[in-house]
């Protein structure tokens, strides 16, 4: 069953128009060794999603206080970046995403204890991981 | 640079995003002009609207603070990534794995042997594990949000459903099918069952499966475009089933303007959201609360009738019964244009990714669409049936009422 309790607005009395649903198991989902890994990955995304956001408001931030040497949450809240700024932005953002996602790309097959040596120099040797080098 | 510090909208910015989008699409320059063109129209055709706070930024409407824009922003480039980086390294990953097996990738391999063979190595484990935090994160961030802010969002369409109500059709004590109301593709509360659905519909979609594509309506126009009309050129009634935010229904109406146009779908969130869309975009289209496999419409009455993707969300059974109405509704050399996801099953790595969206996705009825032997149930009902490719980013399926 699963243990999600699905959040209802306060409509203040205002007209609603929801039925009832069938609540999905999706909580109950893991896809690694165990769920409290998949549980930290979850973690660390959100932590990613909110330094980005941050990195985003430091950035207008410092741009307004350039542009007019004073600024307010207003005028941070309703920028909005031109082309170019927008272009930058999303490189910005890609390199970020990419810093933090792409550690997850090692496939890791080899465990460390297997691989009592690192691979050898020699040419012949290349590619191998799993043990000793003939001549040594 | 923008110097305004309150604008309602940098047109200069939004040209040169739309400019930078086409050319994604490869499309030619005459296509590429013809989308940026009909991108600024859009632009200058939607009214503000209550909630529009912070000015328009290429998209539809901008998110009513800093941080849900920016929260979402990193969520779309984390679908991105995954969908061009890890998802290709999985497909890699697969053929290693079913070599190392000794097992051929076999087109009849079941599911259950897919996701057997790849779902313990570690990169294919971990597109589920971002897919699945993406959507988690994502609608977890948009809810909590519009349920923060419910009183004005719900002022704001109610001030829609008194503008031109006539066009709103709510049916509040109908029967809601139980299939109908499983929370497809993760969205919380699914179609029918939170007062936000189709803004959390609209603002999903568009920081994931739609990322880049979705804002002005542009993949809908897109099909709008390309689809098919009756022989004898008339068109006088177009039906859009499932139609969600109602973005296939407002887009057919401005191909046809002298069309009239109906957008069914059983969430009355969803038909609410569609309404306010299309009323701000100044576009007449009716919207109701109804069901596509009984849609109380009269024999032959329409010329041309469209979905997008509905059929994968429906069972079996509704989508034969679907299918038949249709075929009801639809005059003698009418057009039913249905576009969907392909259901084709190649590789093994492809079932792991199908069997992810039906069982942790729920996506309820995958199986049931992979199932439907889709033309043939078509031809069944009394269609003549044609497939093509490119009407969006999804197979066509087009047939001609006889």
């Amino acid at each position: 069953m699963s243990t999600k309790v699905q959040p209802k607005p306060d409509t203040g009395g205002r007209k609603g128009v929801a039925a009832e649903f069938v609540p999905a198991d999706y909580d109950r989902a893991y896809f690694l060794k165990d769920p409290m890994i998949d549980s930290i990955f979850t973690s660390l995304t959100a932590l990613a999603a909110n330094v980005w956001s941050l990195q985003r408001r430091v950035d207008t931030t410092e741009l307004l206080l350039e542009k007019h040497g004073s600024v307010t949450r207003e005028m941070i809240e309703k920028y909005i970046p031109s082309a170019e700024e927008q272009a930058s932005i999303q490189k910005q953002r890609d390199a970020f995403v990419a810093e933090i996602y792409e550690p997850f790309m090692l496939s890791g097959d080899i465990n460390y204890a297997s691989s009592f040596h690192p691979p050898s120099l020699d040419r012949s040797e290349a590619g191998n991981t799993k043990g000793p080098a003939a001549k040594r | 640079m923008n110097d305004s510090l309150f604008p309602n909208m940098n047109r200069r910015s939004l040209f040169t995003s739309a400019a930078a989008m086409a050319s994604l699409t490869m499309m030619d320059s005459h296509a590429q002009a013809k989308e940026v063109e009909e991108l600024l129209q859009y632009a200058e055709s939607v009214s503000p609207r209550t909630m529009d706070v912070r000015g328009r930024i290429r998209k539809y409407v901008r998110f009513p603070n800093m941080k849900m824009e920016t929260k979402g922003d990193f969520y779309a480039g984390v679908y991105a990534w995954r969908l061009q980086t890890l998802e290709k390294a999985a497909a890699v990953r697969a053929v290693e794995v079913l070599n190392a097996k000794g097992v051929e990738d076999d087109p009849d391999m079941s599911w259950e042997e897919a996701v057997s063979l790849l779902e313990a190595d570690p990169i294919i484990a971990m597109t589920g594990r971002m897919r699945h935090t993406h959507q988690k994160l994502k609608y977890d961030m948009l809810q909590k949000e519009y349920h923060k802010m419910a009183d004005p969002f719900l002022a704001e369409m109610e001030r829609a459903d008194a503008t031109h109500p006539e066009r709103l059709e709510l049916n509040l004590d109908m029967h809601i099918p139980e299939y109908t109301a499983h929370e497809i593709h993760s969205m919380p509360g699914g179609y029918v069952g939170d007062e936000f659905a189709g803004h959390m519909y609209h603002a999903g979609t568009d920081l994931g499966a739609y990322v880049d594509v979705n804002f002005h309506d542009r993949i809908h126009m897109t099909m709008a475009r390309n689809s098919l009309e009756p022989a004898d050129g008339k068109v006088r009634r177009i039906l859009d089933i499932g139609t969600s935010i109602g973005q296939y229904a407002t887009s057919m109406k401005r191909k046809y303007p002298d069309a009239e146009v109906w957008g069914i779908d059983i969430g009355a969130p969803m038909v609410r959201y569609a309404h306010m869309k299309a009323v701000d975009m100044g576009v007449e289209v009716n919207f109701a609360q109804r069901l596509a496999e009984d849609t109380k419409f009269p024999d032959g009455h329409f010329d041309i009738v469209t979905s997008n993707l509905l059929f994968h969300e429906v069972t079996e059974q509704a989508s034969r019964d679907i299918i038949h109405e249709m075929a009801r509704v639809l005059r003698p050399g009418g057009v039913f244009s249905a576009t969907d996801q392909n259901n084709d099953m190649e590789t093994a790595h492809n079932k792991f990714t199908r069997w992810y969206n039906y069982r942790w996705n729920h996506e309820d009825w995958y199986l049931d669409w992979h199932q439907v032997d889709f033309p043939g149930e078509m031809r069944k009902a009394g269609f003549k049936v044609e497939k093509f490719e490119g009407s969006g980013l999804h197979p066509n399926y087009t047939a001609i009422m006889t």
